[in-house]
C-alpha cells in the first residue's frame, strides 16, 4: 500500500510535468495522420486485390472445369480407349485426360495427316497417345511443371487436336489453380499475421477479463492447501466433501490464542459497558431499607447486574437485610450513590464477568479494582511551607501540560462526580488558560513575567504570579516538521469517545501542516504496525485516508508501538526543524513491556535522539492519566487530554505552534527567596516537577520544554517575614549557626527569579535569565484581572483536593473572584470556568449533605 | 460515426485527426519515448482500424484507444524482454483518468486558464522550469533560492496547479 501511494504521487507529478511541459514549452504530440494513413492504405490495396485474384480463380476454375467436361464427353463417346486410363487426379490437380485410340479419327480429321496403321514406326495418334499417358502420369504424380512441357510437345505434334486442347485447358487451370492456392497461402500468413496483431487487443471492452485481485488469490491458495491437507485423497463418502467445501480448522494453539484474544476484547467491551452504567443517573430514598432490597433498586435503575456476594460481606458483619438510610435530593452517578451506600458498611465493588460484585472492601477494594478497571492517577503530596531560611532556594522544571483541567471538566460535566483528589494538578488548570503576558523582544525564546498581591485565601500571605511567555512563531514561519502520529487503535479505543475522536483531532492537525512538513501514522494493538510511512504534508487526502481507515480492535502492546514510531521519526528526521511523536491513546498498556518503569525508561532513552513527545489522552473508565504524564515528562514532551471536539480545536489548531514548533527545552525555573523579607514560601502544584538547587546549573537533568506561543504560570504563597508561619520546629543547630544576611537582603528585593533553557537542538544550557523581584503592597482586588483569575483557578484546584492550604476558601469565593475577573474571554472558556465552579460546588454539597448518616466518601 | 464501406478511410481519418495527441500522450505518460510513442500511436490506431471499430461517444473512443494503446505498450515491453510492471500501469491509467478527466485536451485548456491566473514567484519558477527549460539550480540563482527552495515552491506551485485544474473542471461539469 505504501509503494502504491509513492508511486501514484510520483504518476500524478508526471503527469502536471507533462501537462506543463506542453503549454508552457510548446512540445505538442507530433501529427502523425500522414503517417498512419499511408501506414493504411497498403494494407487495404493488399485486400482489395487479393478478393479480385480470387474472384478471377474461381471463374477460370469454374470455366476450365466446363470445357474440359465438355472434351471429355465428345471423346468418351466415339469408341472405347486403348490405352488404359490411369485413375485420374483428384480435382483440381487436372482434368483426367483420356488419350486417342490409333484407330479413332482425331476430330476434325486431316485427311492429310493420316498415317498408316500397320507402319512400325509409332504413329502420330500412337506418340500423341504416348504423350497423353506421359501427361496424366505427370499430373497425377503431382508435377505441374513437367505435364506443361509434355502438354507443350503434344501441342506440337498435333496442335489441332482436340485431346491436345483439352491438355492446354488442364495446364492452364492447373496453373490458375496453382496460382489461388499459393495466394490462399499467403492470405493464410496474412491472417495469422493478423491474429497475431488481434492478440494484442486480448480484451473485449465490454467484458474485460479481470483477473482476482492478489487477496482473492491468496484466499483460493489457502482454501486449496487447506484442502489438499485435511483431504489428502478425496473422499466422497465424507459428508463434508459432498454438502460443500470442507472446513479447514486451526491449531490447538491457534484456538486458544483466539479464544483468549476474543476473551480479552470481551472483557474489555464489558468493562466500557459497565462503566457507562455506573454514570447512569439515579435518584434514591430508602430510611432503613434492608441492603438487599436498596441494591436491586439500583440494578434496576441502572440495568447494571450486582451480585452481593454475602461470604465476603459477612467479614464486614454485613447481611441482606442490613438497613440502609439514604436520602438524594437530585440525580447522582450509581457509583457515586453505591458510595454512598457501601463505604459506611465497609463494603466496595468490582467489576466481575460483565457485573458487579459487592464484598467487603478487602476482596473487592481499590487494591483490585482500580487495577483493573478505573482510570489511574499517582498520589500526589502537595507541596509544604518551607522556611526561607532553611530552604532558600526553590527549583521547579516548567510543565505546559494541560490535560488535569480536562479531566477535572469531563469528571464534573459528564460523569457528575468530583473528580478525585490525585486528579487534580493545580499547575495544568493554571497553565489551560490564556493570561496577557507580553512576548518576548529579540532573540529570547521566552519573557519572564511577574507579580505580587495578597493572598485572597490568607489575606497575611502574598501570593507570587511568575510566568514565562513563549515567542510567537507565524504559521509560514515555522521550520518543518516531522511528526510521527502513534495511534492505540486497541479494543478500548473503540468508544466513539477515544479512536474516532482521535482520528478527528489528528485530522485536525493535518490540515494544519505545510507541504515541507511530513507526518508518518503507526498503530499498535497486539503488534504494532506502519500504516502510514513518512509522507508530504500537501498529501492531505493520503494521510486523512489512511487515519479514516483505523479501527480499534485487539489488546494493547504500546511498547512496541512506541519503539516503532521513535525509529521511524528517526528514519525522517529533519534536521533543524521539529521531530515529534504524537501518541493517542486511553494509556491501557496491557500487553507487552508494561511496567511503568520499563516504559519510561524506553521514552527517555528515545527521547536523547531529539524527537519530543505529545500525549494526547482519550476516554474515560480505564484511562492512565498517570502513566501518559509521566511518559510526556520524560520524553521531552505535554500531556493533554482531549474529552472533546472543542479541545482537539484548542490543542491542536489553537495551540499548533507549540505542537510543531519547540523553542526552548529542559527549561528550569529557580527562585531564591529574601530570608530578610520572606518567612516562608509554598509552590503551588508542580509537585512532580520539583528539582533539587544543584540541579538548576546541571545540563544533565531533564526539565519540561516549551513550544511556539506556550506560556508557563505558576503561584507561590508567601509568608511575609515576621508573620507565623507554622513551621514545624527544629533544633538550633550545636555545631554552626544560621548564615547571615549579605547585603543585598538589606534590599526591597523579595526574591530572584532565574531562569535556564536548552535551545531545541542544544545541549548545554543558556546562560540564565535573572529577574529581581521588589516587595510590593498591592492588594489582591487591585491586582491585575489575570492575576485574579489564576488565583480563583487555583483556589478551585485547592477545594478539589481538599487541601489542608486552603484557608478560609469556598467555592462562592471563587466564583466571585473569577466573576470579576473574567475580561475579554472571547473562546468563552473562563465563562465555562465559572460554570465548572458551580457545578463542583453543587456536587460537594450534595457529597456533605444528601446523606445524612453517612460520612462522606473522600473523591 | 461507423468506419464502413467507402466512408472508412473518411471516418479514420477524422479519428486519428481527434484522438492521436491524447493517444501519443497517454503512451508517453506510460513511459514510451518519442520514438516509440509514434509507433504505437500508429499502431494502435492501424489495430482500430482492423477491428471495424465503432465510436460511439467520445469518452468510449478515448477509453477504447487507450485500452488499445496500453496492450501495445504491454507487447512493445514483452518483445524487448522487459517485465512490465503491471502495477504501476494501472495505476497510471487511474491517474491519467483522474488528473485528466477523461479528456486531456479539455484539461490542458483549464490548465492555460488555470496558469493565466498564477503570478508572483510560483509563476516566474514555472516559466523558468518548463518554458525556458532551466535547471534547478539555474533558477535558485536566478530567484535567490537554495536548491531544496525550488524544488518545494515548484512542488507547491504545482500542487496549487492541480488543484486550480480540479476545481475548475468541477465547476465546469
Amino acid at each position: 500500500m505504501s509503494q502504491q501511494d509513492e508511486m501514484r504521487q510520483e504518476l500524478e507529478d508526471q503527469f502536471t510535468d507533462q501537462a506543463l511541459r506542453e503549454v508552457l514549452g510548446g512540445r505538442r504530440p507530433p501529427d502523425l495522420t500522414a503517417r498512419i494513413l499511408s501506414a493504411v492504405r497498403p494494407v487495404r490495396r493488399w485486400r482489395s486485390r487479393r478478393r479480385q485474384l480470387a474472384l478471377a480463380a474461381a471463374v477460370l476454375l469454374l470455366i476450365g472445369a466446363a470445357v474440359g467436361y465438355v472434351a471429355y464427353r465428345r471423346v468418351e463417346d466415339p469408341a472405347p480407349s486403348r490405352i488404359a486410363e490411369r485413375p485420374a487426379p483428384e480435382q483440381p490437380k487436372g482434368i483426367p485426360v483420356r488419350a486417342p485410340t490409333a484407330e479413332e479419327p482425331t476430330v476434325p480429321a486431316d485427311p492429310n495427316n493420316a498415317v498408316p496403321t500397320n507402319s512400325s514406326a509409332p504413329t502420330r495418334q500412337e506418340q500423341l497417345a504416348s504423350l497423353v499417358d506421359e501427361f496424366n502420369s505427370f499430373m497425377h504424380e503431382k508435377r505441374y511443371a513437367e505435364a506443361e512441357v509434355v502438354y507443350q510437345r503434344a501441342a506440337e505434334l498435333a496442335p489441332d487436336e482436340l485431346v491436345v486442347r483439352q491438355l492446354k485447358n488442364t495446364v492452364k487451370l492447373v496453373r490458375l489453380s496453382e496460382r489461388y492456392r499459393s495466394m490462399r497461402r499467403a492470405e493464410g500468413y496474412v491472417t495469422a499475421l493478423n491474429n497475431v496483431e488481434s492478440a494484442a487487443i486480448p480484451y473485449d471492452d465490454d467484458e474485460p477479463f479481470r483477473f482476482e485481485p492478489s487477496r482473492g488469490w491468496e484466499r483460493l491458495t489457502r482454501t486449496r492447501k487447506a484442502l489438499s491437507r485435511t483431504y489428502p485423497v478425496a473422499d466422497l463418502t465424507l459428508p463434508s466433501a459432498v454438502d460443500g467445501p470442507p472446513v479447514s480448522y486451526p491449531d490447538p494453539e491457534v484456538w486458544q490464542m483466539l479464544a483468549e484474544r476474543r476473551k480479552k476484547m470481551g472483557d474489555a467491551v464489558m468493562r466500557v459497558d459497565v462503566n457507562k452504567r455506573l454514570r447512569t443517573q439515579v435518584l434514591l430514598n430508602h430510611k432503613d431499607t434492608p441492603l438487599k432490597q436498596v441494591l436491586d433498586d439500583l440494578s434496576k435503575l441502572a440495568q447494571l447486574p450486582m451480585l452481593l456476594d454475602l461470604d465476603s460481606a459477612v467479614k464486614e458483619h454485613v447481611a441482606e437485610d442490613t438497613p440502609v438510610t439514604i436520602k438524594l435530593t437530585s440525580e447522582i452517578s450509581t457509583k457515586s450513590a453505591l458510595d454512598l451506600v457501601l463505604k459506611p458498611l465497609h463494603l466496595d465493588f468490582r467489576i466481575d464477568d460483565g457485573r458487579l460484585r459487592i464484598g467487603s472492601e478487602q476482596d473487592c477494594g481499590p487494591q483490585t479494582f482500580v487495577d483493573e478497571d478505573h482510570d489511574r492517577y499517582a498520589r500526589i503530596i502537595e507541596n509544604p511551607f518551607l522556611s526561607a531560611t532553611e530552604n532558600p532556594l526553590s527549583t521547579f522544571g516548567v510543565d505546559v501540560d494541560t490535560a488535569s483541567y480536562a479531566r477535572v471538566r469531563r469528571c464534573l460535566t459528564q460523569e457528575g462526580e468530583l473528580p478525585p483528589a490525585d486528579a487534580v494538578r493545580i499547575e495544568e488548570l493554571l497553565n489551560y488558560f490564556d493570561y496577557d503576558y507580553a512576548p518576548p523582544n529579540g532573540e529570547l525564546p521566552f519573557a519572564p513575567h511577574v507579580e505580587l498581591a495578597t493572598c485572597p485565601w490568607q489575606p497575611e500571605h502574598r501570593l507570587l504570579r511568575i510566568g514565562l511567555k513563549g515567542r510567537e512563531v507565524p504559521p509560514d514561519e515555522r521550520p518543518a516538521t516531522n511528526l510521527v502520529f502513534l495511534l492505540d487503535v486497541s479494543g478500548s479505543m473503540e468508544p466513539d469517545d477515544r479512536l474516532p475522536r482521535a482520528v478527528r483531532a489528528m485530522r485536525l492537525l493535518v490540515d494544519r501542516l505545510r507541504e515541507n512538513d511530513r507526518v508518518a501514522i503507526v498503530v499498535y494493538a497486539g503488534e504494532s504496525g506502519l500504516v502510514l510511512p513518512s509522507t508530504a504534508g500537501f498529501q492531505k487526502e493520503r494521510i486523512t485516508s489512511t487515519l479514516e481507515n483505523l479501527h480499534a480492535d485487539g489488546s494493547t502492546n504500546g511498547a512496541s508501538g512506541i519503539r516503532l514510531a521513535y525509529d521511524t521519526a528517526q528514519e525522517s528526521f529533519i534536521k533543524g526543524g521539529t521531530n515529534r511523536v504524537i501518541l493517542c491513546t486511553d494509556g491501557d498498556f496491557n500487553v507487552g513491556t508494561t511496567s511503568t518503569g520499563e516504559l519510561e525508561r524506553l521514552i527517555e532513552e528515545r527521547a536523547k535522539g531529539g524527537v519530543f513527545l505529545t500525549v494526547l489522552g482519550f476516554g474515560m473508565g480505564n484511562h492512565n492519566d498517570d502513566l501518559m504524564e509521566k511518559l510526556a515528562d520524560k520524553g521531552n514532551g505535554n500531556y493533554g487530554y482531549v474529552d472533546s471536539e472543542a479541545e482537539a480545536r484548542k490543542l491542536l489548531v489553537e495551540q499548533a505552534g507549540g505542537t510543531l514548533v519547540t523553542i526552548a527545552k529542559d527549561v528550569k525555573v529557580q527562585i531564591e527567596f529574601n530570608p530578610r523579607l520572606v518567612a516562608a514560601y509554598r509552590l503551588i502544584g508542580y509537585e512532580d516537577r520539583l528539582l533539587e538547587p544543584e540541579d538548576f546549573n546541571d545540563d544533565k537533568k531533564d526539565a519540561g520544554e516549551i513550544g511556539a506561543g506556550h506560556a508557563v504560570t505558576a503561584l507561590y504563597e508567601i509568608v511575609p517575614a515576621g508573620k507565623n508561619a507554622e513551621l514545624p520546629k527544629v533544633d538550633e543547630l550545636k555545631y554552626q549557626r544560621p548564615a547571615e544576611f549579605t547585603t543585598a537582603a538589606a534590599s526591597d528585593e523579595l526574591m530572584t527569579m532565574k531562569v535556564k533553557y536548552k535551545r531545541p537542538d542544544a545541549e548545554k544550557s543558556e546562560g540564565a535569565l535573572i529577574v529581581p523581584v521588589p516587595d510590593s503592597s498591592l492588594t489582591f482586588d487591585r491586582a491585575s484581572p489575570d492575576f485574579r483569575f489564576a488565583a480563583a483557578v487555583a483556589g478551585l484546584g485547592l477545594l478539589l483536593r481538599d487541601s489542608q492550604f486552603k484557608g478560609d476558601l469556598t467555592f462562592d469565593a471563587v466564583v466571585e473572584i473569577a466573576g470579576q475577573a473574567i475580561g475579554a474571554d472571547p473562546q468563552g472558556r473562563r465563562a465555562e470556568f465559572l460554570e465548572l465552579v458551580r457545578k463542583a460546588k453543587t456536587l460537594d454539597g450534595r457529597r456533605a449533605g444528601d446523606a445524612p448518616g453517612n460520612s462522606p466518601s473522600s473523591p | 460515426m461507423a468506419i464502413a464501406s467507402s466512408k472508412r478511410e473518411g471516418d479514420l481519418t477524422e479519428l486519428v485527426r481527434t484522438y492521436q495527441a491524447g493517444v501519443w500522450r497517454y503512451i508517453r505518460f506510460l513511459g514510451a519515448d518519442e520514438a516509440l510513442a509514434d509507433d504505437l500511436t500508429q499502431e494502435t490506431f492501424l489495430a482500430v482500424w482492423k477491428k471495424r471499430f465503432i465510436d460511439h461517444t467520445p469518452a468510449a473512443t478515448r477509453q477504447y484507444l487507450r485500452t488499445t494503446a496500453r496492450n501495445l505498450y504491454l507487447m512493445s515491453l514483452r518483445k524487448r524482454s522487459r517485465q512490465p510492471a503491471l502495477d504501476r500501469l494501472e495505476l497510471a491509467d487511474e491517474v491519467w483518468q483522474q488528473l485528466g478527466g477523461g479528456d486531456d485536451e479539455l484539461m490542458l485548456d483549464v490548465l492555460r486558464e488555470c496558469l493565466e491566473t498564477l503570478n508572483g514567484r510560483g509563476r516566474q519558477a514555472i516559466d523558468l522550469c518548463y518554458r525556458d527549460n532551466c535547471s534547478r539550480a539555474e533558477i535558485g540563482r536566478q530567484m535567490d533560492l537554495s536548491d531544496d527552495g525550488v524544488k518545494s515552491l515548484l512542488r507547491r506551485t504545482r500542487e496549487l496547479l492541480r488543484r486550480c485544474v480540479e476545481q475548475k473542471r468541477n465547476l465546469e461539469s
